[in-house]
């Protein structure tokens, strides 16, 4: 989790991701920001995340990020 | 382009485009696809570049979604076509990359952001405005194509929740909340009504209204009167920022 936490930090220098449990209905990650994170993600734990995954739920928080990837392996 | 009828294989082609270094300017939601999917009025071509889509209605919309920026859409695109591009800080695509395909930028946005906390007190309210006017006013002042002007429902829904703001009903201030903050979303003056302070007056009821939360504006960035006046109501540029391209047949 502290891995991730670094990984999101590096990729989005300006957003605290631990302000909220709401990170995208509070407007903290916009769309752009999502974009970017998701491909890092990707790229940096090898999994494929679909655009259908790109919903508020999966990124709300960054345990919620934490649970996708981890689907995403399985 | 071929017109899109298989909404699954539009979700597996987007998806296929998320890999490092992608840049899109698709932030339409599922639901909004599905729909110009099924009404016939989606297109979109594969290349090597990337996945383009055209979105067909009153105004034509192009989305894109490309891997490899130095390689230029070669498409052929209605005349009139829109294309919106936000980006932070700098550009990832250049300029010619819209050209190659007949775009001509119409303009350039950025963003400001107006940090929650301090809201001016004592001001006199500015009157109430009817959804009717304010759209009046905001058609004679804005291109349609270009400027997401509202429906009628939704001013009148502003109306009601005090988010529709006038000024001697010549200017109006449309106010919509979005993600967190509040958006100030149009600013208009009727040409006729200009230079008396009004859109000054209409921001700062603006701020002493919704001046609590965050606010956010997106300003032409050749508009130095608007500019001004935001700077001086405490927006600042917060480095989002958007071109905004239309297809130009050269005569």
């Amino acid at each position: 989790m502290e891995q991730l936490l670094d990984i999101l930090q590096q990729t989005c220098p300006g957003i605290d991701f631990t302000a909220s449990d709401h990170l995208i209905d509070d407007g903290i990650i916009d769309s752009l920001d999502l974009v970017t994170l998701v491909t890092v993600l990707m790229d940096e734990y090898d999994v494929e995340i679909s655009v259908d995954d790109l919903v508020p739920e999966n990124f709300n928080s960054v345990q919620a990020i934490y649970d996708l990837i981890e689907r995403a392996k399985s | 382009m071929d017109k899109i009828t298989d909404f699954a294989a539009l979700r597996a082609a987007q998806s296929a485009c998320l890999r490092p270094g992608l840049v899109t300017n698709c932030v339409l939601p599922a639901q909004a696809l599905r729909e110009l999917c099924e009404s016939g009025r989606l297109f979109a071509e594969r290349t090597d570049g990337g996945l383009f889509l055209l979105a067909r209605g009153a105004t034509d919309r192009f989305y894109f979604y490309t891997t490899d920026p130095k390689t230029a859409p070669r498409l052929a695109l209605p005349e009139g076509t829109v294309c919106e591009y936000p980006f932070a800080g700098a550009p990832a695509l250049p300029e010619d990359w819209f050209a190659a395909p007949g775009f001509c930028r119409v303009l350039t946005r950025e963003r400001r952001t107006r940090p929650a906390g301090d809201a001016p007190a004592g001001l006199p309210p500015c009157e109430e405005i009817s959804a009717q006017a304010a759209l009046d006013i905001l058609n004679a002042c804005f291109p349609r194509d270009t400027s997401c002007i509202p429906s009628l429902p939704e001013l009148e829904l502003a109306a009601a929740e005090g988010r529709l703001l006038g000024a001697e009903q010549a200017a109006v201030l449309h106010a919509k909340p979005d993600r967190g903050a509040m958006e100030l979303r149009h600013l208009a003056v009727l040409p006729d009504a200009r230079g008396r302070g009004l859109a000054s007056a209409l921001v700062r009821d603006f701020c002493a209204r919704f001046g609590a939360q965050t606010c956010r504006v997106w300003v032409a960035r050749d508009n130095a009167a608007a500019r001004r006046i935001y700077e001086q109501n405490g927006f600042l540029p917060d480095g989002r920022m958007a071109q905004v391209w239309r297809i130009e047949r050269k005569h």
